[in-house]
């Protein structure tokens, strides 16, 4: 097995970047007008965000321990 | 071969110029970013701010969880966040205040000469804007037009020969339609000139700000 095989899957990076996509959509989205994100349900969604990439960003299983 | 390795061999002039997912995505969002900002100070092109961040902020995302099998890509997390809260207190701005967050910064000066020439939208972030609509030639039916400056002054020049509505709002400040002052916080001032409804040529505008002052005279 070559060393690139045996990369540990960083969930972290993977979790944050799809939470940052998510977010990249959602303010393009607003900024065509398609619809309009009072304040409060802005931030809301913002922290969830962040929930999620705290709750599933850990890192994953080393395969070689 | 490992970055903490202090008795890790030299690495090869290939692989100290082979730059990192953080310097490539980095190096493209500053030129881009960098690219829009000389577009807009040209005029060469009015820069959709909020929708390029918003693009950058997907493109950060992608690089993010495409490098998720690689080395820690802190930086690039770093500018992602960074974004993220640019655009959601742009957002918040924009909700709390009553302009559009739109347009540059500095000062403006509009004078459209013909009808051609008049845009439905005035808009400015941070600054002066003056629009002068006294040279247009309005048409018969309504003309609408929409003034907005987020922190600053809007003046707006309206024609003699033109019945003319008028609705204002600002967060903060103060407000003057043909030389009525309201000022304070919160301000909502109206003005429509009498037989206007009738009127041939109407011009209906519509006047925002968040702080500072707008008049129409």
């Amino acid at each position: 097995m070559t060393n690139r095989e045996r990369r540990t899957l960083d969930r972290g990076a993977l979790v944050t970047g799809l939470v940052l996509i998510a977010y990249g959509v959602m303010f393009l989205l607003e900024a065509v007008g398609v619809y309009d994100l009072e304040p409060g349900q802005l931030w809301a969604i913002l922290l969830i965000g962040l929930g999620v990439a705290v709750l599933f960003g850990g890192r994953g299983p080393d395969p070689e321990a | 071969m490992s970055d903490d390795d202090p008795f890790a061999a030299p690495r090869t002039g290939q692989e100290r110029s082979r730059p990192s997912p953080t310097q490539i995505t980095l190096g493209a969002v500053l030129i881009l970013i960098g690219g829009a900002w000389l577009l807009a100070v040209l005029d060469v092109a009015e820069v959709p701010w909020r929708g390029l961040l918003a693009a950058v902020l997907i493109v950060v995302g992608l690089a993010v969880a495409a490098t998720s099998t690689g080395e820690r890509q802190g930086g690039l997390v770093a500018i992602g966040v960074i974004i993220t809260v640019l655009l959601a207190l742009a957002s918040t701005a924009e909700g709390v205040l009553d302009a559009p967050f739109a347009g540059g910064i500095g000062g403006r000066d509009y004078r459209p000469h013909t009808v051609t020439d008049l845009q439905s939208e005035y808009r400015l972030l941070i600054g002066d804007l003056d629009v002068d609509l006294r040279s247009v030639a309005f048409p018969e039916g309504e003309t609408g037009v929409e003034v907005s400056v987020m922190i600053g002054q809007a003046v707006v020049h309206v024609p003699d020969d033109v019945t003319v509505t008028v609705n204002a709002s600002l967060t903060g400040g103060e407000v003057v339609l043909f030389g009525e002052l309201q000022n304070g916080f919160a301000v909502e001032a109206t003005h429509t000139d009498t037989g206007y409804a009738a009127a041939t040529r109407r011009l209906r505008l519509d006047v925002t700000g968040g702080f500072g002052r707008l008049e129409v005279e």
